[in-house]
């Protein structure tokens, strides 16, 4: 069937669109509007404000970039000298200075003869030094000597090596670990030479580790072991 | 079409636009978010560079620092093995301690457990010598004070046996010395960087440096010597026989060593007067010599007064290294004196001679030809050199002459000098305790043996001892 409509014009508004049509038109178009707005906003605002940023940025990056370098390069360098001065500072620290030990050595034998304490001569002397590093090394080096005690008095050992760890005669026992226990054995007698008699006895000295060794520790100087037999006269006197 | 119908695609249009731009937005903000995270990372860079720099400045005077430690680093550890000069130290060291080396060499070459895994290097050498503790102890200081860091890894000392040590007069120990050193060579050494303004730079940090090169030295000890101590290496019981009241061995051996040096010095001095360059050099050494000889001589008649050296390595020193030397230079002294002077010292004597005498040094003209004075008969053989004798016999009497004229004291009160009449000249003298003003002429003897020959304005010129002096005044 076919209708026709005729109405005039001004009947027919009952054939618009309804308000609701209208509004959910009008609706989208605002929405659609307001997403444009958006993606202008984002698009040509914040998207544009945060490639000048980064672009300023970059540029700000790329004149950092050769001081850095020069600083990474400095960096290098310093490492290459801190590592060296590591290692010198390593092996130095495991060094014994054995003239300092052997100059303790002869004051203690040197002193104590003069005091009448001790009488005490060597036959040989063997130092050593071990190769070893960590924490469970059981040795860190010894020195071994064969000495005599020009004496009949078995006391005149344990003087000595009572000696060998007073801190006013020697350094010995910021180097070394205490002595081993006095022993001895009475050599036979020899009627041409004074004294006649002599214990033999061994003396035995542990290195420290090199952490627990004292570093610079060290006898007195020439004149101050004067100035101090100077004292010592005065204090007798 | 309907309005209706317009309106629907309308609305399907909105739709379809408002999709689209929804998307769009979605991939906006995506993109953005994404922006966002690389903005954020190159703040993250820019931070961390900017936070890098700021360290920049305390880096390069680290680097400065260390840069200029880095020489002496360099020879505490250095880069190359350098064996020859490793020995001519080694060489130098024993040289100094006076011990002979009999064997050296280099160490089997095993790792080093404190160098595992390092870029060091260890050489080890060993050496074996005879020689006393205190050379030793010497040797050991050196090394232990090398620039070149160097450390004795182990040592053995045996004692010398009583017998040698009666033949050698001191206690010469067998000692086996293991040392060793160390180099470092890293792989990828590190470029030195140009830093602005260094040397003003370095300056500013002089402070630094010296703090910094005294915590990285190696410690070291100072040795003394023996400080007049025993070596415990030596057996110190002495012969029971005369053992009471004797010295003790420490007090023998301090004395023997005295005079030891005492003629150590004067084999030194014998050999600045075997070099002296012209006489008067050589009769002012020769007299240092004496001086010496008849210091050790006073010693050695002390001793034998006094002591008794019973201690068998002493007497033999004494024997070896103070009475053998000692006759030897006495021997040779002589046989130096008994020598008549070669013509070129004679040659050199009498232009020494004439300059001191240009200078009035008169009595170094009269000590110098002192010098040849006792050879003088000596040189009679020999016509040319006599003749050069004969003139420096002149110089001296010229010498001897202008001195004694010096040493006259004479005191002038002016001259009259007439025109056509005798000049004289006024000499003030002490006559019975008086000053007296006395007027001499030509030829008049102001003293015996002072005559006046010539009377100028200022100066008179006198006749004395066969010489024309002239006093100005």
């Amino acid at each position: 069937m076919i209708t026709i409509d005729l109405l005039p014009e001004e009947y027919r508004s009952k054939i618009r669109p309804s308000l609701k049509l209208q509004a959910i038109g009008y609706g989208f178009l605002a929405a659609a509007v307001s997403l444009f707005a958006w993606w202008a906003w984002l698009a040509f605002g914040v998207s544009m404000s945060l490639q000048t940023e980064q672009a300023s940025l970059e540029s700000e990056l790329a004149g950092l970039v050769p001081q850095v370098e020069y600083n990474q390069s400095l960096q290098a360098e310093a490492a290459f000298h801190a590592a060296r001065e590591d290692t010198l500072a390593t092996i130095t620290s495991s060094r014994v200075l054995w003239t300092q030990v052997l100059d303790d050595l002869t004051d203690v034998v040197n002193q104590g003869h003069e005091d009448d304490r001790h009488t005490i001569w060597f036959d040989d002397l063997s130092a050593k030094v071990e190769d070893r590093v960590g924490n469970e090394q059981r040795s860190f080096g010894l020195l071994d000597a064969q000495g005599h005690s020009g004496s009949g008095e078995i006391d005149q050992i344990s003087h000595f090596l009572a000696d060998l760890t007073d801190r006013e005669i020697s350094g010995l026992s910021g180097i070394f670990g205490p002595p081993s226990a006095p022993e001895g054995r009475r050599s036979p007698s020899d009627p041409e030479v004074v004294p006649s008699v002599d214990f033999s006895f061994p003396l035995h000295l542990d290195l420290l580790p090199t952490a627990e060794r004292e570093h610079g520790a060290s006898t007195p100087t020439p004149e101050q072991t004067e100035n101090t037999v100077e004292q010592s006269q005065g204090e007798a006197q | 079409m309907s309005s209706r119908k317009t309106w629907l695609t309308l609305v399907m249009g909105s739709i379809v636009v408002c999709g689209s731009l929804g998307g769009m937005v979605h991939v906006a903000r995506r993109d953005i978010a994404v922006a966002r995270v690389d903005l954020q990372a190159v703040q993250d860079q820019v931070n961390v560079a900017r936070s890098t720099i700021t360290l920049t400045p305390k880096l390069e005077r680290e680097v400065i620092v260390l840069r200029e430690l880095s020489t002496f680093v360099e020879e505490t550890l250095p880069s190359t093995e350098d064996l020859t000069t490793l020995i001519e130290d080694l060489k130098d060291y024993l040289q100094e301690a006076d011990v002979d080396v009999e064997s050296f060499g280099l160490r089997p070459d095993r790792p080093s457990e404190l160098t595992r895994n390092t870029d060091i290097d260890r050489i080890g050498y060993k050496l074996t010598f005879d020689g006393g503790l205190f050379d030793f102890m010497r040797f050991l200081s050196r090394i232990e004070s090398d620039e070149r860091f160097m450390a004795v890894r182990s040592f053995k000392l045996v004692s010398s046996s009583r017998e040698n040590m009666e033949r050698d007069g001191r206690a010469l120990h067998k000692i086996t010395v293991d040392i060793e050193t160390y180099t470092y060579s890293p792989e990828d050494a590190a470029r030195e960087v140009i830093i602005d303004g260094y040397d003003r730079k370095r300056d500013l940090l002089v402070g630094d440096i010296g703090t910094r090169s005294k915590v990285l030295r190696p410690e070291t000890y100072s040795f003394y010597g023996d400080r007049g101590r025993r070596d415990p290496w030596v057996d110190l019981r002495t012969p029971a026989e005369g053992e009471a009241g004797g010295l003790s061995v420490q007090d023998q051996v301090i004395l023997v060593e005295a005079l030891i040096e005492l003629v150590d010095r004067a084999q030194v001095e014998w050999g600045e007067v075997q070099l002296a360059s012209n006489s008067i050099d050589r009769i002012v050494k020769r007299g240092r010599l004496g001086k010496t000889l008849a210091q050790v001589d006073e010693e050695l008649r002390r001793l034998n007064a006094n002591v008794e050296i019973r201690y068998v390595p002493a007497m033999r020193r004494l024997e070896l290294e103070v009475l053998d030397p000692r006759e030897a230079l006495r021997l040779a002294l002589e046989e130096n004196l008994r020598g008549a002077p070669p013509k070129e010292e004679l040659l050199a004597l009498e232009e020494a001679m004439l300059n001191h005498l240009e200078l009035a040094e008169f009595t170094l003209a009269m000590e110098a030809y002192a010098t040849i004075e006792p050879s003088f008969d000596l040189l009679q053989a020999d016509p040319k050199r006599w003749e050069v004798a004969h003139r420096l016999q002149e110089l001296d009497n010229q010498a001897r002459a202008a001195y004694e004229f010096s040493e006259l004291s004479l005191e002038f009160g002016g001259s009259v000098i007439i025109e056509l009449g005798d000049p004289s000249v006024i000499v003030i003298q002490q006559v019975g305790g008086e000053r007296q003003a006395r007027s001499f002429s030509v030829g008049d003897f102001v003293l015996p043996g002072l005559e006046v020959a010539a009377v100028r304005p200022n100066e008179v010129v006198f006749y004395f001892q066969g010489y024309e002096l002239t006093r100005v005044y």
